[in-house]
């Protein structure tokens, strides 16, 4: 199905050699997606350094055949540090977005169908939740109301949804005027029967997209939250901690900060790249 | 610039103004604004006789007066001083001739002139309550020319102070945002000292011949309390298993660095003191064990310990407690608590919580932490046994058996105390090598007059 191309972007003007470069960087960003998901499965049972052990006689030290990505201020292996560091982040951000995504998908599907003064309505206030700084929101719930994952996870769904529902909604109206939706409706399809039947798989590329932009947003939200001293618990390994814990011994060694920002960066990256060819495909 | 106010500008204030009486290295009291002191039998009347021709920076003369104005404030209630607490005793001042000063005590205190050297106790000039903090005018080596704490500040020569006119003709301070701004900034070349640094950022100095670094053991200290009148922490037994099962030198390198602390077994009072009990507290996991077993609790316990990042070291720390105690069947949780409500809403009011003191002489520290009636007895310990020995021990006028029993006092607080304090800080100062003149000795003890700048 073609029908979506103009919310895509035009695919069919992309020349083939920009395709096939973007199938390849998009193999290589799943590549990565991958890798950071199965490290992130089995970091537990891979044979490595507990992650909490403490050496008094080696702090802050480099990269050695110990301790391969060198220790930390208290003396814990960084490596084992890192491969778990992506647990407590990637768990929280999925869970998040995918709330987000459920929000995101009914708001924007009831909105498109309901349409005027309802339609109006739901979409102003979703602009305002647009405007809201959503760190800034994260900090206020995480002082006041707590910093417990169930807290952060619905937070967050709730500052990252309205960007989806948005491009729902959107997507939606244009499917909706299409023939063949206008001839479900004569059929006497119901509404939840239009949207299943109809509005979801036309809209579903689309979507996804947007959905894998906001995991990253969320990731990187969430790492910032530790990274203030809000989000994950010391003595949890999770990146934006370890960073936050490490940064005043950048000078002395640089391996505890580096590493965890690296894994970041590559995990981001590596979504965007990914959804960089769903942004072309996901409609055909 | 007002020393006696909770806000004061420090260490800017100790360039400015001078103390009654000092301390040397060993914290032992010297002559500063008053060269002699005596106390009737009792302890409750002390004389000072006060320096003779020694000027303000305004030209007009220091005297008993002034004296006696500048301990009013200190220990007036309704201006409430933070200095209050340590001077609090003292029940009136009074000046019979221009250069004698007489205190008269609500109790007995051997050890007044201590804390007469505490770092506040600064000589300001009568009347001076409203001037006082924008302008300055006190005796020391230098005065100020530009107060700007947020930039620059600077304080140029006094060439008439009484222990000789300052080296340097000028010292400026000019405010740095952080800890790793400061370390930059003297690493730059920008500042010629920094006056305390982190420990473990303090290998970027210690391996060039262009700075030096001190190494300053100091009374600052850290603790876990566990308030005492909230279970498991009532039972004395669970208490010393919370406390016997760590490894304090372990404990103080992770936390602080290597050679960054005086491990301590839960006194407060710091290893330069010499009312200090130097106890054995080897780490006891199988006698912390059958403490807890004694105790009821034969599988372990669970502790949640309340912890925020509003000073360094807190949260390491905690961290590193929590997998000293494990194998003692003591399993902590850590509890982040936001900083900027630390003290007022988690400090003395969770059953647990980590707690951060600066360096005060024994007879304070003890008497402002550990007494019943203290306004901030974190544990809420109350102990009419303990009280007794404390007021003994300020009434002892013989300073060997005064010393005994205030160890003693310290012995009895490891059997029973609700305070785990591992260590006292290091002090690390960093400067440049061309800066001469600083001795490797506490900030109180430092005469800024003998610095110079090569």
């Amino acid at each position: 199905m073609t029908d979506l191309g103009r919310v895509t972007g035009d695919d069919e003007v992309l020349h083939t050699s920009t395709r096939r470069r973007r199938h390849r960087w998009a193999s290589l960003g799943g590549a990565i997606v991958a890798a950071h998901v199965v490290l992130a499965f089995v970091a537990p049972y891979l044979p490595l350094q507990d992650v909490s052990e403490q050496h008094s006689d080696a702090v802050l030290q480099g990269a050695s055949s110990a301790h391969w990505f060198g220790t930390d201020n208290l003396g814990r292996d960084v490596f084992a540090r890192t491969l778990w560091g992506g647990r407590p982040s990637i768990g929280l951000a999925a869970a998040s977005v995918v709330l987000a995504a459920l929000l995101g998908f009914l708001i924007g599907t009831f909105a498109a169908i309901a349409g005027g003064g309802v339609d109006k309505v739901m979409m102003r206030v979703n602009d305002v939740l647009l405007a809201v700084p959503s760190l800034l929101v994260l900090l206020l719930v995480a002082s006041f109301i707590g910093r417990e994952p169930l807290v952060l996870i619905v937070t967050l769904a709730v500052m990252y949804a309205p960007p989806i529902a948005r491009l729902v909604r959107t997507a939606s109206l244009n499917v909706l005027t299409r023939d063949f939706v206008v001839a479900a409706r004569l059929r006497g399809a119901s509404r939840w029967e239009l949207v299943v039947g109809e509005v979801l798989p036309n809209i579903r590329g689309v979507v996804l997209t947007e959905v894998a932009m906001q995991f990253t947003w969320i990731l990187l939200a969430f790492s910032s939250l530790s990274f203030l001293g809000l989000g994950a618990s010391p003595p949890t390994p999770e990146w934006g901690l370890m960073i936050a814990e490490s940064r005043t011994y950048m000078s002395i060694t640089a391996w505890p900060v580096a590493a965890p920002v690296v894994m970041l960066a590559t995990l981001v990256l590596g979504v965007n790249s990914l959804v960089d060819r769903n942004g072309v495909d996901g409609a055909t | 610039m007002d020393p006696y106010d909770g806000n004061r500008f420090w260490p800017a204030i100790n360039m400015v103004f001078d103390r009654l009486i000092g301390v040397d290295k060993d914290f032992n009291p010297i002559p500063e604004l008053a060269t002699e002191w005596s106390s009737n039998a009792d302890l409750t009347e002390w004389t000072l006789t006060l320096r003779e021709g020694v000027k303000f920076h305004d030209g007009s003369e220091f005297d008993s007066a002034d004296a006696v104005y500048s301990i009013g404030r200190m220990v007036d209630p309704e201006f409430d001083s933070p200095v209050r607490a340590v001077l609090g005793i003292i029940e009136s001042a009074a000046a019979p001739d221009p250069q004698t000063l007489v205190l008269r005590l609500s109790a007995p205190e051997a050890d007044l002139p201590l804390l007469l050297a505490d770092y506040r106790a600064l000589m300001t000039p009568e009347g001076s309550a409203e001037t006082v903090g924008d302008d300055p005018i006190g005796t020391g080596p230098f005065k100020m020319e530009k107060l700007d704490p947020e930039g620059t500040s600077r304080f140029v020569a006094n060439t008439d102070y009484f222990f000789g006119a300052p080296k340097l003709s000028a010292i400026e301070i000019p405010a740095i945002a952080d800890n790793t701004a400061a370390t930059q900034a003297l690493a730059g070349g920008q500042v010629d000292l920094l006056l305390s640094i982190d420990a473990k950022s303090a290998a970027e100095f210690s391996d060039t011949s262009k700075f030096t670094v001190q190494n300053i053991p100091s009374g600052d200290w850290n603790a876990i309390d566990f308030r005492i009148d909230q279970e498991p922490f009532d039972d004395p037994l669970v208490r010393k298993a919370l406390r016997i099962a760590v490894d304090r030198q372990a404990l103080t390198d992770l936390v602080l660095g290597e050679g960054a602390g005086v491990p301590t077994c839960d006194t407060p009072v710091w290893s330069g003191d010499p009312f200090r009990w130097d106890g054995d507290c080897a780490q006891d996991i199988e006698g912390a064990k059958a403490l807890l077993k004694e105790a009821g609790y034969p599988d372990g316990i669970d502790v949640e310990v309340f912890t925020s990042d509003v000073e360094d070291n807190m949260v390491e720390l905690v961290q590193v407690y929590q997998e000293q105690v494990k194998p003692a069947g003591i399993r902590v949780t850590l509890t982040m608590a936001d900083a900027s409500g630390y003290w007022d809403d988690v400090w003395m009011k969770e059953p647990a919580f980590v707690d951060s003191w600066g360096q005060r002489p024994a007879v304070q520290v003890l008497n402002e932490v550990y007494r019943s009636t203290a306004t901030w007895n974190p544990t809420g310990q109350q102990d009419p046994e303990l009280d007794a020995m404390l007021d003994e021990a300020r009434s002892i006028a013989d300073p060997t058996a005064r010393a005994a029993k205030y160890q003693e006092i310290q012995q009895y607080l490891f059997e029973n105390t609700a305070i785990f304090v591992p260590y006292h800080k290091t002090l690390v100062r960093a400067m440049g090598a061309n800066v001469k003149g600083i001795e490797p000795i506490v900030i109180d003890a430092v005469r800024w007059e003998k610095i110079e700048v090569g």
